[in-house]
């Protein structure tokens, strides 16, 4: 009985050992930012095993400082995933202007304000938000059967408001589905997943593409509508 | 004896085939991409060399002799085994870029660490003559022909080549085409394909339609260029006959060949090759000096947005140039003669495609002059020397000098810092602060956790749940009101089950009482009367209505009476009657059945 307490207690000290060494990790690499040490301090921000949002965002801050703008827009568009919204558009202010430094331009939507609201909360929450409203429509329904008054009103609401769940649902489902790719090497884009094919247009750095299917060493991308196949070493699937 | 010599024989005769298995024969032969033999090959256009391997136990590759020079694409490998004796084909899918001729081999196995050689080939590679559809004279047996065309041979290094390539493709035939594999030549930089543009052509009294990409070329050196021959993809309806010409690359019909017009129209994926196209590019002619661009120019001016400035601003300065040429390439990197109170940085060059001349294109250069000193100064005339490809000779174009008047000022000079912000209008002095992203964060999620979510069947099943209670109140709220409309004319229409249920169920339990009562709720329930309110004349009227006899309403009248003494005789008396009475009344209620 005692020796598994102690066995326990050794895994559970383990554990909180490797996860404060690497809390470490982070503190130290926050150090060495502040004190312009960029490279260095990317270098501990990569050794951390499961970076979240807040790691990313600092290697692109690092990667910026560097004058690695398409390294750093990578970075951010990672940090993306589980960031808030109010970071998230943090995050798009520093890539628009990593864009500038490119030469290029990178415009934030009206609907991709939108998809980013959405997407800064877990699809947990947007499954339990939709199931709550879905069990309180039938709630509803019930009430409205005995009171005739302000029905179609009531109805109204509750249909309007099941639209914008379940708009909201499938907007996270969608960003799930997707993943998302920066180029990183200028390049053609092409008919086939073979250079052989015919070049149906030109990629840009730093441009943001849908990713739909792999074949080998080649991605079937999709480019603002434009759709063709782009080699793997041209972008870096987010 | 016999024993012997047939031992020896045999013996004789394993030997004899051993050493015929180990006799590897190879040949070297030259194809044409459809397998028909070739004498002549054209240039940039691709062939087959075969090595044939006939009595092989190896699957090595052979080597093959004089092949450099040579452009290998595919390569491939067929292998056929008759008797025990396996032949291999190895197809090497070739192409040759100069004319001349050319041997070919010869083709070198080794098997069994002995040495097999072929014959060796002599091979022409000449110019393709290419088909004119408009001079054609014979008539075309060709349901597709695909031809790669430009409007010059003759060129200078840099001149414009506008080139073609079209896929024609007879009239009200079922033929697509999928794709096209382009082929490059390192000595020329094309733009990118423009189309397709569809279009029809009567070529010897058949229509023809095609589709055509339009793109430019621009010799890069000097001498033979050869851009070698592009490969179609098309697909053709599978047809039983072989009536489709064997000129273009067949995949074969597959092993349902003939069933498969049963299943509906099929396609087969065939492919078919362009001519190449030759240019014979002569360097530029000698010239001392700077030359800036071959092709055609129409104009080259300069201007500035303001001739007055203060010290310190940035004035834009333009130099726009209309022409026919590479103009992707063209630079204008440096302004020649600017004064050195005159600062001036690169902004941009864009290229616009509004010009009223067809074929010509305008391209703009901008640049930022900054004046670090007040005062008159002027940005000399710029020269602009080219080679005109129409009259073969060099020519030079100016712009005008501009004069500038910079006032004394007292703002900071400004370094412009990027292209982008010059792009605003009316933007002046760059905004510092948006170089500056937002500073890391230390503190928030800087490890990654498992994200939660409701897996997708589950969630499905959860939206279902409410569902359920409304399902089943729903189906029985429906339930009931079926029930309710039909419930007459169901106890009408089962009213005779009814009564011979009850009858069964009476006669178990020896009820004679009930014989009575089940005849009413019988006739209550089939003519919609109420039990307390009919009576026996009531009964014995329905009967004369429905065309009983008198003999059977009587005989009727006589059972009713007996039934009716049960419900009010005691339970001994009841006993003394026949048991006989529930099959009667039974009998009673199937011959109303059989009436009603």
């Amino acid at each position: 009985m005692y020796k598994k307490i102690i066995l326990f207690f050794i895994i559970f000290l383990g554990i909180t050992c490797v996860a404060s060494k690497q809390e470490e990790m982070f503190l130290t690499a926050n150090n060495l930012y502040k004190n312009k040490e960029y490279k260095k301090a990317l270098d501990l921000y990569k050794k951390i095993e499961k970076p979240g949002p807040v790691t990313y965002y600092n290697m692109g801050n690092c990667e910026y400082n560097m004058g690695n703008y398409v390294s750093a827009i990578v970075a951010w568009s990672r940090a993306k995933k589980g960031s808030s919204w109010s970071k998230r558009q943090d995050i798009n202010y520093n890539i628009i202007i990593a864009h500038d430094k490119l030469g290029s331009s990178y415009e934030v939507t009206f609907w991709q304000e939108i998809k980013e609201f959405v997407c800064s909360y877990s699809l947990f929450f947007w499954q339990v938000l939709f199931l709550l409203f879905w069990f309180l429509f039938f709630a509803f329904l019930m009430f409205l059967k005995k009171e005739q008054n302000l029905r179609m009103l009531w109805l109204f609401l509750a249909l309007s408001g099941g639209f914008i769940f379940a708009g909201t649902l499938l907007i996270k489902y969608q960003s799930i589905q997707y993943k998302i790719a920066i180029v990183i090497q200028a390049g053609s884009l092409f008919a086939g997943p073979n250079e052989k094919y015919h070049q149906i247009g030109n990629l840009s750095v730093a441009d943001e593409v849908i990713v739909q299917k792999s074949d080998k060493n080649w991605y079937k991308i999709d480019r603002n509508g434009v759709v063709g196949w782009v080699n793997a070493n041209q972008v870096e699937v987010i | 004896m016999v024993k012997k010599v047939g031992k020896y024989i045999a013996i004789f005769c394993l030997l004899a085939s051993s050493l015929k298995i180990n006799c590897v024969d190879v040949t070297l032969q030259v194809k044409s991409t459809d397998g028909a033999d070739l004498e002549q090959a054209a240039v940039g256009k691709p062939f087959v060399v075969e090595v044939l391997v006939k009595d092989t136990s190896s699957t090595k590759k052979p080597e093959v002799k004089g092949l450099d020079g040579f452009h290998i694409g595919q390569t491939g490998l067929q292998i056929q085994t008759i008797n025990g004796k396996t032949s291999i084909a190895y197809t090497f899918n070739v192409r040759v870029d100069k004319p001349g001729v050319y041997k070919v081999g010869p083709a070198i196995i080794k098997e069994q660490g002995k040495e097999y050689k072929s014959e060796k080939v002599k091979l022409e590679v000449a110019q393709e003559q290419i088909l004119d559809p408009d001079t054609i004279e014979q008539p075309l047996e060709q349901k597709v022909f695909f031809e790669l065309a430009s409007d010059k041979k003759d060129v200078v290094v840099g001149e414009k080549i506008n080139c073609r390539f079209r896929f024609y493709y007879l009239d009200k035939e079922d033929i697509k085409l999928k794709g096209v594999v382009p082929s490059r030549a390192k000595e020329l930089r094309e733009t990118e394909k423009k189309g397709a543009y569809e279009g029809k052509q009567k070529i010897n009294d058949k229509a023809y339609n095609y589709i055509e990409y339009r793109w430019s070329c621009f010799p890069k050196s000097a001498g033979i260029i050869t851009l070698p021959a592009y490969r179609a993809e098309f697909s053709v309806p599978v047809t039983h006959s072989t009536g489709f010409p064997r000129s273009s690359g067949q995949a074969g019909q597959g092993f349902f060949g003939a069933f498969s017009s049963f299943f509906g129209r099929s396609y087969n994926r065939e492919y078919i090759d362009s001519n190449a196209l030759t240019f014979n590019v002569q360097p530029l002619p000698q010239y001392d000096g700077i030359v800036n661009s071959v092709g055609q120019f129409n104009s080259f001016e300069a201007s500035v947005d303001r001739a007055a400035a203060t010290q310190g601003d940035g004035i834009v300065y333009t130099i726009e140039i209309e022409g026919d040429c590479d103009l992707d390439s063209l630079d204008f990197a440096k302004i020649i003669g600017m004064p050195e109170q005159l600062k001036y940085y690169d902004s941009k060059q864009y290229v616009l495609d509004n010009s009223a001349k067809e074929g010509m294109k305008k391209k703009r250069f901008e640049f930022i002059v900054q004046a670090l000193e007040s005062g008159d100064w002027t940005i000399p005339e710029q020269r602009f020397t080219y080679f005109d490809t129409k009259k073969r000779e060099y020519k030079t174009l100016k712009t005008d000098a501009i004069k500038l008047k910079i006032l004394k000022g007292t703002s900071k000079p400004f370094v412009p810092k990027s292209k982008k912000d010059l792009d605003n209008e009316g933007a002046q002095v760059l905004d510092n602060t948006r170089d500056k992203i937002i500073g890391i964060q230390t503190y928030g999620q800087w490890y990654s956790t498992n994200q939660r979510e409701i897996s997708f069947w589950f969630f499905l099943l959860l939206m279902l749940v409410p569902l359920v209670p409304w399902g089943v109140a729903f189906g029985k709220s429906v339930k009931r009101k079926i029930r309710e409309r039909y419930a007459p004319h169901m106890i009408k229409k089962y009213a005779f089950k009814t009564a011979l249920k009850d009858l069964s169920c009476a006669k178990k339990k020896n009820d004679f009482a009930k014989i009575y009562s089940i005849f009413i709720a019988l006739f209550a329930q089939r003519f919609e009367l109420s039990e307390s309110i009919i009576t026996q004349d009531d009964i014995i009227k329905i009967l004369q209505e429905k065309g009983f006899s008198q003999e059977d309403i009587n005989n009727w009248e006589n059972f009713v009476s007996k039934i009716s003494s049960f419900v009010f005789s005691e339970k001994g008396v009841v006993e003394k009657f026949d048991k006989d009475t529930f099959e009667q009344a039974m009998y009673w209620v199937n011959k109303f059945k059989e009436k009603f």
